[in-house]
């Protein structure tokens, strides 16, 4: 999630081109590690022994890393008011997720409501960060 | 805290993003700075005062907006 590129100073324009291109990196890097594990671990004639499981199971990490590693140059690269944005927008998400888990939590124990998988967590993350994101940045404007 | 950049710039003919390029910062930014909706840091501060070659006192004062 950028700013409108006529509202960014040349250099925070220069950020902006390269956090989407090193995203864009990191997610074709992300589809083909996860479609090269599951081929491994899913769909090969032998059975990979635990540990070798384990370690291919890891290898999301790798483009994840590369993703969180895209963002926090992109986020030294705002301005105060852009930084402080991403940080209530974060705590947006951060509480939406926590309560939301922690309330889901119960419901899963004693009402017996459907498990939900912990590759959930992450996306939920990011999609309650956007909306933070579109949120206060409304109220600065 | 109240301040005085809309009428400096205008003063000047700057736009407001003329005045964020100057600032390196965006123009939301400046916006919301004129607005009263976001206070700058004294960093920042201080280098609107060195931009439009004022004392930083001209240019902001410790007054709440009355809009906000």
């Amino acid at each position: 999630m950028t700013c409108e590129p006529g509202d960014l100073p040349p250099k925070a324009k220069q950020a902006s081109r390269a956090y989407i291109r090193d995203m864009a990196i990191a997610a074709v890097v992300y589809v083909g590690v996860v479609f090269g594990a599951v081929t491994l671990i899913r769909h090969m004639p032998f059975s990979l022994p635990q540990w070798a499981v384990v370690i291919v199971a890891l290898t999301p990490l790798i483009p994840a890393l590369m993703m969180m590693r895209t963002y926090m140059t992109y986020l030294r690269s705002m301005d105060e008011l852009g930084r402080r944005i991403q940080t209530e927008a974060w705590l947006i998400s951060a509480g939406a997720v926590g309560l939301g888990t922690f309330t889901y939590s119960f419901l899963e124990e004693w009402a017996h409501f459907p498990r939900i998988d912990l590759v959930w967590i992450f996306p939920a993350l990011i999609f309650f960060w956007g909306l933070g994101t579109f949120i206060v940045r409304g109220r600065y404007k | 805290m109240r301040n005085r950049l809309k009428v400096l710039r205008a003063e000047r003919n700057w736009s407001q993003a003329d005045l964020a390029d100057r600032l390196e910062v965006s123009r939301q930014s400046v916006n919301a700075i004129e607005t009263g909706k976001y206070d700058p840091s004294l960093p920042l501060a201080f280098k609107i005062a060195r931009v439009f070659a004022l004392p930083i006192e001209q240019i902001f004062s410790d007054e709440v907006e009355a809009a906000s």
